[in-house]
This record gives C-alpha cells, sequence and structure tokens, in this order.
C-alpha cells in the first residue's frame, strides 16, 4: 500500500525533531533525491504546523511552479497549496489541487487538500464527496486508514451534524496518529458526540484527554520554535525529549536524543539519556558507550551514574552497580528529588549486601525526598 | 462606480469571503445610497481615538476603546460618550490622564461636543443603565487601573460618583495615570468589558467587570516572553509581534451588586462561587436558558469561554463546557472578542454570536439544538456556524464588537461586526489578512451561504478600512433605523447612518419599569433591563413572533441603545405585543401601525408614541 502523505507527516517531526526545522532551503534545480524529498516534505509540514506557511511559500514558489521541479509531486503541491491558501490567495490554491499528480500518493495528497479548503470555506457537501468512493456497490470512504483522511471526513460529519456517521472516523483517527496536531480536536469532538449520547463518564474521560493532549501539543510547539530560535542551545531539546519521554514515544525520542548528542557532543544529560533509552531497548554496549560519553563531558553526573548502575544491574553485576550507586551518592546534586528512586535501589542493595545502617541510611534519605515505597519490597 | 468603490468593494469583498447583494451602486448626487454611511463629521463628532503607539509593541495598545448610546438631559435622543485610551505608555506615569467624551444631540442627529465628566485615565469600557432609580440613565467606565461611575444630573450631565464602591481609592489595582510608578509594582486591574443588568432581580442594576490580564505598563514584556533559550517568542505567522495574552497572567473577573442607590458591593465570591481566571473581553447578559432571569456569557481572548447561568437568586453556575460554548467545536480556545444575542433563527430563543481572531470564525450558537444538556443550560447550544457560513465569511477578519439586529427591516436579523486586526504585521506579504479591516454585516441564511451588505457609497461603513473596535447601535436621528457608532483604534469615530431600507417597515420599542416598583423582588429595574418583548406578525398560520430583551451591553467594550429595534419586513402593522417583565408580569398589548416608536411602561401599556422621522 502507498504510504498516506498523512502517514509521513506525522512523522515529520521525528524525522526532523522539530527544533531541527532548518531555515528554507534554496529550490533544487533538478529533481530532489528521495531522501531530500522526504526532509522537504517533513520541513514543509512542520512549518505548517507551526503557523510559518511564509518559509514553505518562499521555498516552493520554483519548484511548484509550472514546469518546475516538483509541477506534478501531488505531495509536495498539497503542502504548497496549504500555505497559498493561508497567504488568502484561495484561487491559487484551488488551482493547485486541480494539478495532475505523478503518483497514487500524489493524487491522494491533493483529493485531501481540496477536501481542507472546502471544509475551510464551508463546502461541507463537496469536501465530503472529496472524501467519498462511489460505485455500483454504492458509496464508502475514501483512503480508509488514512489519518489525514479519517480526519478530514470526521471533521466534515460532525460540522453536517451528522454525529453518528463521524464517530467512527474521529476513532480512527485518534488510534492511526495519536500524537497529530488534530489529536485534541478529534478527542474533543468524541466527547462532545459522547456527551450528545448521554454517555457522560466516557465524555468526561474523553475530555480530559483532550485536555491533555492539548497541553501537550502546546508544549510541543513551544519547544519546537525555541529550538529554531536557539540553535545554539540544547535546552529546548532537551525539553522536547522530556516530551516524547511522558508521551512514551521512544522512535521519536530516539530522534530528538541523537540530534541532540550529535549537535551538542559535550552534553552530558543528552548521552545520559540516550543511554538510557539503549538499556531500555537491551542495547546493553550502545548504552555503555553512551555513559561513557556522558562521563567524559561531564564527569560529576549524576544521571550517568546511575544509569551506568542500572546497567550493570540489568546486566546482573550487582557488585559494579553498587559501585557506581556510592559513586552516585557522593555527589553534591544526589541529593535532588528526581534521584529519589536512585536512593532506594542503593538502599536495596545494601540490604541485600546485609549492610542495613547504610541501607536505612539511603533509604531514610530516599523518604526524605518524598519516596513513599518501604525498604524491604513488598 | 467610482474608482475608490471599485477598490473598497473589492477589499471587503476579498476579505470577508461572501458574494455581494447584486444591487447596483448609487451614482454620485443621487439621492443618499443603500447604505450604512460614515457622517460623523458632518455631524459633529470629531473624536479622535488614542492608544498608544503606531507601532502595537504592547498589547494593551491594540485593544481599543468603547462607545455608549445614552440619553443625557432625558430629552429623547440618543448622545454619544466614548472611552479614551492615551497617545503612549509613558503617559501613564507622565499624565495627564484621558478623560471621556461626550457629544450630545441636537434631536437630528447633530452632535456637539460637551464638557466630559473629568476623569483622569485610560478608558477602555462603557456601560449604561439607570443605577440610582432616578428616571435617568447613568454609565460605568471601565479602564487600565480604574472603574468609575458616573452618575447623570438634572442638567444631564455626567459626574464621577465617589460614593459608587466600584474599586476603592486603595485598592492594589487602582493606577493613577500621573503618578511615578516602579516596575514590578501590583498589576492594575485591567477592565475592559463591563454590563450593568439585573442579576438578582431585585430592580437595582448589578455589575459585571470583565478582566483582561496583568500588565505591568513601566516593564511590560517585548519581543518574547521568559529569558534564555527557554524564553516564548513573541511572534505571529513569523513577524515579531506584541506579547500576549498567551502567557501572561490573566485576571479574574468581578461582580458588584448594585443597592439601587448609585452604590455597589462587591458580591464576586457569593455570586460567582466557581469563577476562574480568563482573559475577558466580551460580556453578554442575555436569558441563556430562557428561564426568565438574565445570565451572562464571556468572551474569553485564547482561554475558554464562560456561561454563566443565573439560579433565579443572583447566583451564577458556569455552565460553558456543558453547553458546547466554552471552546470552538475542535476543542480549541478561541480568541473570544465580542458577543451579541438575538433570535437568528426564529424559534423564540436566543441565539448569540461571538466575534473571533483571524483563522478563526465568528461563532455562531443556536441556542436548544445542542448537545449540552447539563442541568441550568436546557438543551445547550447548538453550533451554527457552519450552517450559516461563516467559517468562509468570517475567517480573514479579526473582529470585535457584533451585533444581530435586522439592519434592512426585512424581518430577519443581520449579523453586524467591527474589525480590524492587532498586529500592524498584518499588512506584510502572504499573512492572508490586513491590518485595517472594513465593518461588515451579514444577511444571516442557514443555506451555508451568508450574503454580505456590499458598499454603494464611498463612504460606506463596508468600504472604509478601518481598525474598529468597539460599537454601539442606536437610531440617533429618529427614523426608526438602528444606527452604528464605531470606535476606530488610533482614528477618528464613525457614524453609520443606517439608509438600508428606506421603505422597510420598522417597529421601536422602549421599555420602563413601573412608576411605583412594587415592594418585594422581583421588581423590574426603572429602565427595563432585562424586559423581553415578543412582536406578534401576522395572523393564523402565518402568525410569528419576533423577540428581543432590553440589555444595552453587548459587543466589545459598549454600550447599544436600550430601544428595541424590529425589522417587520412586509407588515405594516403589528398584531400585538407580549412583553415579559422582570418582575414576572406579563402583558399583552393589542396591535397597532408599524413606523413607529412606543415607549412601554409595566403595568401602563403604551405611554408614548411618536412616528419615525422621514
Amino acid at each position: 500500500m502507498i504510504p498516506c502523505v498523512a502517514a509521513l507527516l506525522s512523522v515529520a517531526p521525528l524525522v526532523l525533531a522539530a527544533g531541527q526545522v532548518p531555515p528554507p532551503a534554496p529550490a533544487p534545480v533538478v529533481v530532489a533525491p528521495a531522501v531530500e524529498r522526504a526532509a522537504r516534505l517533513a520541513r514543509w509540514a512542520a512549518a505548517l504546523e507551526l503557523d510559518l506557511a511564509h518559509e514553505v511559500l518562499a521555498e516552493g514558489r520554483a519548484p511548484c511552479a509550472p514546469g518546475g521541479a516538483a509541477e506534478r509531486d501531488g505531495e509536495l503541491l498539497a503542502l504548497y497549496a496549504r500555505a497559498v491558501f493561508a497567504a488568502g490567495r484561495e484561487d491559487e490554491a484551488l488551482a493547485l489541487t486541480r494539478r495532475a499528480a505523478a503518483d497514487e500518493a500524489g493524487a491522494r495528497a491533493l483529493a485531501l487538500a481540496a477536501a481542507r479548503f472546502a471544509l475551510e470555506r464551508d463546502e461541507l457537501a463537496r469536501a465530503l464527496e472529496l472524501l467519498t468512493t462511489r460505485s455500483a456497490a454504492g458509496a464508502s470512504a475514501r483512503y480508509p486508514g488514512c489519518p489525514e483522511a479519517e480526519w478530514l471526513r470526521g471533521l466534515a460529519l460532525a460540522r453536517l451534524e451528522r454525529a453518528h456517521e463521524a464517530r467512527a472516523h474521529l476513532e480512527a483517527f485518534v488510534a492511526l496518529a495519536p500524537r497529530a496536531p488534530e489529536g485534541p480536536g478529534a478527542l474533543h469532538l468524541l466527547a462532545r458526540l459522547a456527551a450528545a449520547r448521554g454517555e457522560a463518564a466516557a465524555a468526561e474521560e474523553l475530555a480530559r484527554r483532550a485536555q491533555a493532549a492539548s497541553e501537550w501539543q502546546a508544549y510541543y510547539r513551544a519547544r519546537r520554535l525555541q529550538a529554531r530560535e536557539h540553535p545554539d542551545d540544547p535546552l529546548p531539546l532537551l525539553g522536547l525529549a522530556e516530551l516524547w519521554i511522558a508521551a512514551e514515544d521512544w522512535v521519536a525520542l530516539r530522534a530528538v536524543l541523537t540530534d541532540l548528542t550529535t549537535r551538542f557532543a559535550r552534553h552530558a544529560r543528552g548521552w545520559a539519556l540516550l543511554g538510557d533509552l539503549e538499556r531500555r531497548e537491551q542495547r546493553f554496549d550502545a548504552a555503555q558507550l553512551a555513559y561513557e560519553r556522558a562521563l567524559a563531558a561531564d564527569a560529576l553526573s549524576a544521571e550517568a551514574r546511575v544509569g551506568r548502575a542500572r546497567l550493570a544491574l540489568a546486566r546482573g553485576d550487582e557488585r559494579g552497580a553498587r559501585g557506581e550507586y556510592d559513586t552516585f551518592a557522593a555527589l553534591s546534586n544526589a541529593r535532588e528529588v528526581r534521584f529519589a528512586t536512585a536512593h532506594l535501589e542503593r538502599a536495596r542493595l545494601c540490604l541485600k549486601a546485609g549492610e542495613r545502617a547504610l541501607a536505612e541510611a539511603s533509604h531514610a534519605l530516599y523518604r526524605e525526598l518524598g519516596g513513599r515505597e518501604p525498604l524491604e519490597p513488598r | 462606480m467610482r474608482p475608490i468603490q471599485v477598490l473598497c468593494a473589492a477589499t471587503a469583498a476579498a476579505l470577508s469571503g461572501c458574494g455581494p447583494d447584486s444591487a447596483p451602486p448609487g451614482a454620485p448626487g443621487d439621492r443618499p445610497a443603500p447604505d450604512l454611511v460614515d457622517e460623523a463629521r458632518e455631524r459633529g463628532l470629531d473624536y479622535l481615538n488614542r492608544s498608544g503607539g503606531a507601532a502595537k509593541e504592547v498589547i494593551l495598545e491594540a485593544n481599543g476603546a468603547g462607545v455608549a448610546w445614552i440619553d443625557l438631559g432625558n430629552d429623547g435622543d440618543l448622545d454619544l460618550v466614548f472611552a479614551q485610551g492615551l497617545d503612549s505608555l509613558e503617559r501613564i506615569t507622565a499624565g495627564p490622564g484621558a478623560d471621556l467624551e461626550v457629544f450630545l444631540n441636537d434631536g437630528r442627529g447633530r452632535f456637539t461636543r460637551a464638557p466630559g465628566p473629568g476623569l483622569s485615565g485610560w478608558w477602555t469600557g462603557l456601560a449604561t443603565g439607570d443605577v440610582d432609580g432616578d428616571g435617568d440613565a447613568d454609565l460605568v467606565a471601565a479602564g487600565f487601573g480604574e472603574l468609575a461611575l458616573c452618575l447623570q444630573d438634572a442638567q444631564g450631565r455626567l459626574f464621577p460618583h465617589p460614593g459608587s464602591g466600584l474599586l476603592a481609592a486603595d485598592a492594589p489595582g487602582r493606577l493613577v495615570i500621573g503618578r511615578a510608578r516602579a516596575a514590578g509594582a501590583p498589576p492594575p486591574a485591567w477592565a475592559t468589558s463591563v454590563a450593568l443588568f439585573d442579576a438578582d432581580r431585585d430592580g437595582a442594576l448589578d455589575l459585571y467587570v470583565g478582566q483582561y490580564l496583568e500588565l505591568d505598563p513601566v516593564d511590560p514584556p517585548r519581543k518574547a516572553l521568559g529569558a534564555g533559550a527557554l524564553a516564548i517568542p513573541c511572534r505571529w505567522k513569523g513577524h515579531a509581534v506584541f506579547c500576549g495574552p498567551a502567557g501572561l497572567t490573566p485576571q479574574r473577573d468581578r461582580f458588584l451588586r448594585g443597592r439601587g442607590d448609585g452604590s455597589f458591593v462587591d458580591a464576586t465570591a457569593a455570586a460567582f462561587p466557581e469563577l476562574s481566571a480568563g482573559y475577558a473581553l466580551g460580556v453578554l447578559p442575555f436569558d441563556a436558558d430562557q428561564d426568565g432571569d438574565t445570565d451572562v456569557f464571556v468572551a474569553n481572548d485564547s482561554s475558554p469561554n464562560f456561561l454563566w447561568i443565573n439560579d433565579g437568586r443572583g447566583v451564577f453556575a458556569e455552565r460553558a463546557f456543558a453547553a458546547g460554548v466554552a471552546y470552538s467545536a475542535e476543542g480549541r480556545a478561541q480568541a473570544g472578542m465580542g458577543a451579541a444575542a438575538g433570535d437568528v433563527d426564529g424559534d423564540g430563543q436566543f441565539d448569540f454570536a461571538v466575534t473571533n481572531f483571524t483563522d478563526e470564525p465568528t461563532e455562531l450558537y443556536l441556542s436548544g439544538g445542542g448537545a449540552g444538556g447539563a442541568r441550568g443550560t436546557g438543551r445547550g447550544f447548538a453550533r451554527g456556524t457552519h450552517r450559516y457560513g461563516l467559517l468562509r465569511a468570517t475567517r480573514r477578519l479579526l473582529s470585535w464588537g457584533v451585533h444581530l439586529v435586522d439592519l434592512d427591516a426585512d424581518g430577519a436579523l443581520d449579523l453586524v461586526q467591527t474589525n480590524g486586526h492587532v498586529f500592524p504585521e498584518a499588512d506584510q506579504p502572504d499573512t492572508g489578512t490586513r491590518y485595517r479591516q472594513p465593518v461588515t454585516a451579514w444577511h444571516l441564511t442557514s443555506d451555508g451561504a451568508c450574503r454580505a451588505f456590499e458598499p454603494r457609497d464611498a463612504r460606506s461603513l463596508f468600504a472604509m478600512e478601518l481598525g474598529a473596535r468597539g460599537s454601539a447601535l442606536g437610531d440617533c436621528d429618529g427614523d426608526g433605523a438602528p444606527d452604528l457608532a464605531v470606535a476606530a483604534l488610533d482614528g477618528p469615530a464613525r457614524l453609520g447612518i443606517n439608509r438600508l431600507a428606506p421603505a422597510g417597515q420598522r417597529l421601536a420599542l422602549r421599555c420602563l419599569g413601573p412608576r411605583a416598583p412594587a415592594r418585594d423582588a422581583p421588581r423590574t429595574p426603572a429602565d427595563g433591563h432585562g424586559a423581553r418583548v415578543i412582536v406578534v406578525l401576522g395572523e393564523g398560520a402565518a402568525q410569528r413572533g419576533l423577540i428581543a430583551e432590553v440589555q444595552t451591553a453587548a459587543g466589545y467594550q459598549s454600550a447599544s441603545s436600550p430601544w428595541l429595534h424590529f425589522g417587520l419586513g412586509a407588515h405594516a402593522r403589528y398584531e400585538a405585543l407580549r412583553v415579559l417583565w422582570p418582575s414576572g408580569r406579563v402583558e399583552v398589548l393589542p396591535g397597532g401601525a408599524a413606523g413607529r416608536a412606543l415607549v412601554l411602561r409595566e403595568g401602563e401599556g403604551v405611554v408614548e408614541t411618536r412616528e419615525f422621522a422621514r
């Protein structure tokens, strides 16, 4: 199956972890190689998400013009058309969607852009028609399983006050693209539909999820803008990494951490987080290497020491782990709240080794930092 | 069509996205074209708005001023009061402050500047109503760090009433213009829209004060919020712009219970126990759940809207989410600016419209058709925005003042809004919008394609590129057609004289409380606030009613006339008037001819009749 453009867009942040969105590149003279084209697709999608359509306009003007390199590249044209539409040139944008695309993926992207514009113009019946396939067997949803198509169809049906039909498409969209920018909107619509059905508990839960998703998106957007604003500072990228950790999206996290440690080779925390990720994925040698890079950057990195201790435990090396925990405990920042669990882990290792007094002291520190677990595992 | 007309018409159509009416433009020298024509200057309105610097580097400079129609002198015509700001932020500490600007009507719609009440401040919103029950209208002025009550004396002059209790002299949120101020001092209470209405039906007007955000006028945020790598750049479509409201601290609204003698007491906690902070810009009192008391909708900027449902005793519960009016359909907190109520779909219940930012539609909420269903909201509100084609029509506009009114007397409500972007950077290429925008109006039809009123005269408000903010409706020349006063940002006032339906049938009604109010509540306020009137048209199967409610607070930071204006379409007469007074009394009055202004007094029926001026 040809990958849906929306599916590609949904991973755009992974390809270019937002902060990596560089300034517009000059238009290529010849058809771009696949990698360059994918990067451009991701870059344009990210720019549209960040309300920076002018960057797409600047970069796309030449290649998307008749005779340009992207003249029949439907996926690029669709994104460029969205930028043109946002600039107020609606007729020009609509004309772009009528271009003949070179392949099926491109044709789909243009049809979806046309449906998007129809929704913006309150042409709800037309939007729905663009998202419908008609055959002798009857009408059915066009592009099933494509997140963008599911979203647009759900939205059109909701606006047409056909709630029952909208629900399935919105649910499909949320399942297919849980971190899409439109995710909070879909969850909110689903909450309203649940309320209309009198399902108060479901409505409340969906509203809670919508709120949480909305807050995550707001942070995600802010961190990406900060990363663009301060490309020489690792903090926004670190913030992005923390967002992906919260979302438990390890693929996206790897992309950000790879970028972070490539651009800031002496960023100890970035390396330590990468070590944690490698350890989580059982790539112990890679984890070991990452922790070493962290300690090379900052010999007093508590994160790296704790990471190495946990890595040793994962390898069954309790003695090695104990040594790392002891080194960690002597560090000046070991008493920060975020390290509470490390003190519990050290306490239990000490207890196992029969060093009760040391175990209790370490556990007391754990409690002091807000921990509630008993010294001995339940 | 002269070149300027072509240009302006094209601009208005491009921004509004609606198809034009098909009637041709009037030729120069002909009798006035059917239009909303600006005649401010020739009618004597020389108000010029000041709102900080032209570059708009701080959010305070972008929000502009309100305007109020008010009968000063009880002579039966409508006079005008404009709020006024300062020409720079530095003026806040250097002084002098601004006064309100007052213009008296000669009865034929010509105005003369009169002395203001002598206030000093950076004024924003205005509210009108008879707060001391003496039979004439008074005025509340809201400002950046100020809230003042001006009573009207027997000579029709407004004078400050120091004992109002609206904002204590030593209140931390008070800002004294011209006084030195240290950076980091407690932020001024920034009042925006204010609304006088009777919350508890005791006959005394109460006051809802919409408040915006915390802003240090000495050291306001510029270009970014925060510092270092985690600062949030203040950008819009890639352009550096002023910061806020997002990222700045919102302020909590206030509610003051009126005692009926010109004094108020803060009753926020008791009357609004669930109140949280929002960036309030528009305050709309109306009977949202059709139970006879007054509820309050608050249009919040970049935060969820409030819908305060009255329990009938003046205690309010927040029901916006349940009623489906807190967020956009897709769950985004929109940049609510202004709000207006009216029966758009003719079902006898009040619907309402909320103006928003560019790339957001003016939302239309239709009563009774929604998913709300929560206690106190009836069946909630259904979103009529797309059904009426308002996303297409309004999403390239940034809209403030809003009115649901029958401009052309065809018997159906039209949507009128004043527009103008907050960022001068909107004029940069490819933003999809403009800094200065015309006033817009649409015939509301539920076939998904509202129809725009198009300019037919070079001086049409539908053609002029303004940075309009506050607007108020009132019939200043006695012809029965509501005219539109507009406070434009950094520019002269505009007065759109309504000549949209010279042959249309109209009826204007003024409702007054009883001469001898009942001893106990519920009582109707002296100026009729909260009264609802149904004008019955036609007979038999063709019979229908037009409903309206007396509320002066509508739109953005402004107060419209207390007169109710009905367009009767082809009906030369109405069959009956049904009046639902806040006291609980219901009166049915006999029919009569259109083309008149009637004054109704509770318990007495029609006490005054006047034919419209020709």
